[in-house]
């Protein structure tokens, strides 16, 4: 009986001390900024600039089929040598270049992200090249072959090009075509769509947990330091660890508002809309803040003034953005939280798949955050804190 | 006897290895109003955090409201209220004082609604007439208003004991003797029992009982009545000359009806007369017959200032303590 009455009288805190730093938050024009204008400001941008995003360390995973049976040169299969010529440029272009039989397969593993494209060399492609031998004939008759992208990744598309490219012309060098012989038809699936103008699949997932967890770091990063007037609430049967529950409640809230700013800007300037189901890229979202939320509120309270809360934040931040944008090492670039917010965000809202498919991200984030918040309310217990 | 309700006994508080307060021993009974008075940095705030339980004493016994502030800190929480030193580590600015009130409430678990009666009942003993100024937010009121919002915060739960860090600095003169006279009636009205400290020697006026520390020591500990009774003296009168040598204070302090002289000018004195028919004609006969005549004689009382005040001129004048010059 004793402990439930402590259960409720906990409680009873806990929501005084949300609808508290809800009203305070309300009343705090940095709040104003960060939930409204920096959304806009940076999305707005969005439509000037596009985002090019530099990693070394992924390979682009390419299938190859070759579903040519046709005859040509009768000293040399051209469908085989334009595979081999791909597998000797790939390495060079970041690429692993893979045979495989099954179209269908190919599509579905494109679809999961398992692999970056698929390449296929039709039906006539020894043909059509071993009739512009011929020297007789005067306009080429060219051979084709299809390319398949994945459009939610700007990187990987570049590798793949790359290696498509150099592989052509050394084919073509290789066995004296010297016109436009070979071409490749190349589609990027999953990608922009023409309405949307620019590349939203590519630079939703980077932008928006940029924002969501930079956004509420700059107000957590301050919600436990700058509030002076808590150490007088301690005072009172509040405890540190209620206190602290209650901002990362509050800031939650917070961060479902932000959600829908973000989103709903996207979707009203941008016709975005996610591939999957809204419910699926909020679940993510939701994370992503609670990320951002508890490392926030682990600067604020190992800061000893609102300054170095700051300086803290901004460290914090510029360290997230590097390792996802700058470190080449992939072991490192896997665990990173940003990272995880964009796979994730990629899987449910870029390649719609099911949520399953995001939950390894999404349980590193919360991971992350339950780290944070116990490391968090194990140092402001050992803090001395008088009024 | 009465209950002793706020005690500390023997504390020694050592920050950082430095001795903050050594053997500090005070008390105030149920109900009383207990001044702890001392300069800035002589340990008034770090005594009030003791009795709070903020800071373990490393020695000594802490006692409030009959609970042992070192072992049952969380047992205080219901019985004390605290008005820190500075308004903004107290209330939160942008909201009223209402609200402010209501969140602390919250804390206790008392209802919202409960919690607004109590707020707007003890607002008004603290003399806000107008359901506006309640309903503002406290970073716009003044200075003596957003105190007396930070003592209703404190009284919120009802407490036995209210402890307030210095509840007067920073306000003018007669903004000062407003909030000691409200904390008067809030003491008479909810029977509350009180610690203020203040570095303001005036404030003992309004206590039953004073400690003064000095470098976190207690070298004068009371009640302020006695010291001022241990004067000796019924009237005091301020006496203004044209000119005034040593000789001539010596003259005054020898007069038979004289107890004290206290210098309060370069050309005025303070001088404390026992009790006799009469003492105004007779203080200027006196002084006629010594050959002095003073400018103006003003009727002043006699007060707990006056008595600190003879007791550190006595002790300087005493000989293992030579002035430095
Ligand atoms: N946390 C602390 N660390 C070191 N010294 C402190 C600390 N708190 C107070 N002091 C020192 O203790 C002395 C008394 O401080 P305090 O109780 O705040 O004085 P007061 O309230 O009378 O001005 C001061 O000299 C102050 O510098
Ligand atoms: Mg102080």
């Amino acid at each position: 009986m004793a402990s439930i009455n402590r259960l409720l009288g906990s409680i009873t805190r806990i929501a005084a001390l949300v609808r508290k730093e809800l009203e305070g938050i309300i009343k705090d024009r940095m709040a104003l900024i960060v939930l409204v204008l920096l959304p806009m400001i940076i999305t707005f941008s969005l439509g000037a600039y596009q985002f090019r995003v530099l990693t070394i360390a992924d390979y682009a995973k390419v299938a190859v089929i070759n579903q040519d049976t046709s005859i040509g040169d009768p000293n040399y299969d051209f469908a085989d040598e334009f595979f081999w010529e791909l597998v000797e440029k790939a390495n060079d272009s970041v690429c692993i270049v893979f045979p495989l039989n099954d179209e269908n397969i190919a599509n579905f593993l494109l679809w999961r992200g398992d692999i970056d494209a698929i390449i296929i060399i039709p039906f006539g492609f020894n043909s059509h090249l071993a009739s512009n031998r011929d020297p007789e004939a005067p306009i080429p008759v060219p051979a084709y072959i299809n390319v398949t992208l994945d459009g939610t990744d700007l990187e990987n598309q570049g590798k793949v090009i790359d290696c498509l490219t150099s592989a052509i012309a050394d084919f073509k060098i290789r066995f004296n075509f010297t016109k436009d012989e070979v071409i490749p038809v190349i589609t990027a699936v999953m990608g922009p769509t023409e309405e949307q103008g620019i590349d939203l699949r590519v630079t939703v997932p980077l932008i928006t947990p940029l924002l969501l967890i930079g956004g509420i770091m700059i107000l957590t990063s301050q919600c436990i330091v700058g509030d002076v007037p808590l150490r007088r609430l301690l005072l009172t049967p509040a405890s540190k660890s209620e206190a602290v529950l209650a901002k990362v409640l509050a800031y939650l809230i917070t961060g479902i508002i932000q959600m829908v700013i973000i989103i709903g800007i996207l979707s009203v300037v941008y016709h975005y809309q996610p591939s999957g189901s809204y419910v699926n890229l909020v679940l993510c979202l939701l994370c992503i803040s609670l990320f951002g939320i508890t490392l926030g509120v682990f600067i604020s309270i190992i800061s000893n003034s609102r300054l170095q809360a700051n300086q803290y934040f901004i460290f914090a931040f510029l360290t997230l953005v590097v390792i996802e944008l700058a470190v080449p090492v992939a072991d490192v670039k896997n665990a990173s939280p940003l990272h995880m917010a964009r796979e994730a965000i990629i899987n449910v809202a870029s390649r719609g798949l099911p949520l399953y498919y995001a939950m390894p991200p999404m349980i590193g984030l919360l991971i992350y955050s339950l780290a944070l918040l116990a490391l968090s309310l194990a140092v402001f217990s050992m803090k001395r804190s008088v009024v | 006897m009465a209950e002793k309700f706020i005690e500390l006994r023997g504390v020694h508080v050592r920050v950082g290895g430095k001795t903050i307060l050594s053997d500090v021993s005070f008390y105030a009974e149920r109900g009383e109003i207990l001044a702890v008075i001392g300069g800035s940095g002589a340990g008034k705030t770090t005594c009030l955090r003791v009795m709070t339980g903020q800071i373990r004493p490393v020695r000594g016994e802490v006692q409030v409201a009959g609970i042992d502030a070192v072992r049952d800190r969380e047992k205080l929480e219901h019985v004390l209220g605290y008005v820190p030193q500075l308004d903004e580590t107290g209330l939160y600015y942008e909201f009223s004082a209402i609200r402010n009130a209501c969140l602390f409430a919250r804390m206790y678990g008392i209802p919202a609604r409960e919690a607004k009666r109590r707020a707007r009942e003890i607002l008004e003993v603290l003399g806000f007439r107008s359901e506006e100024l309640m309903k503002k937010p406290v970073g716009q009121l003044s200075g003596g208003e957003r105190k007396r919002v930070s003592i209703c915060v404190g009284l919120i739960h009802e407490p036995q004991v209210l402890l307030l860090d210095e509840p007067t600095t920073g306000l003018d003169a007669h903004l000062r003797v407003d909030v000691l006279n409200y904390l008067r009636n809030i003491n008479r009205q909810y029977g509350v029992t009180m610690g203020i400290v203040s570095h303001d020697l005036e404030t003992a006026e309004f206590c039953d009982r004073v400690a003064v520390l000095e470098k976190g020591h207690v070298v004068i500990f009371g009640n302020p009545k006695e010291f001022v009774r241990s004067i000796q003296a019924k009237y005091a009168f301020i006496l203004s000359f044209e000119k005034l040598t040593d000789n001539d204070i010596s003259k005054i302090k020898s007069l038979r009806i004289v107890t004290k002289v206290l210098p309060v000018g370069r050309r005025t004195l303070k001088v404390f007369i026992r009790k006799i028919e009469e003492p105004l004609n007779v203080l200027v006969d006196e002084l006629e017959k010594v050959g002095l005549t003073p400018l103006s004689v003003t009727s002043s009382d006699i007060t707990f200032t006056d008595y600190f005040r003879l007791t550190a001129m006595e002790k300087e004048e005493e000989p293992y303590f030579p002035r430095s010059h």
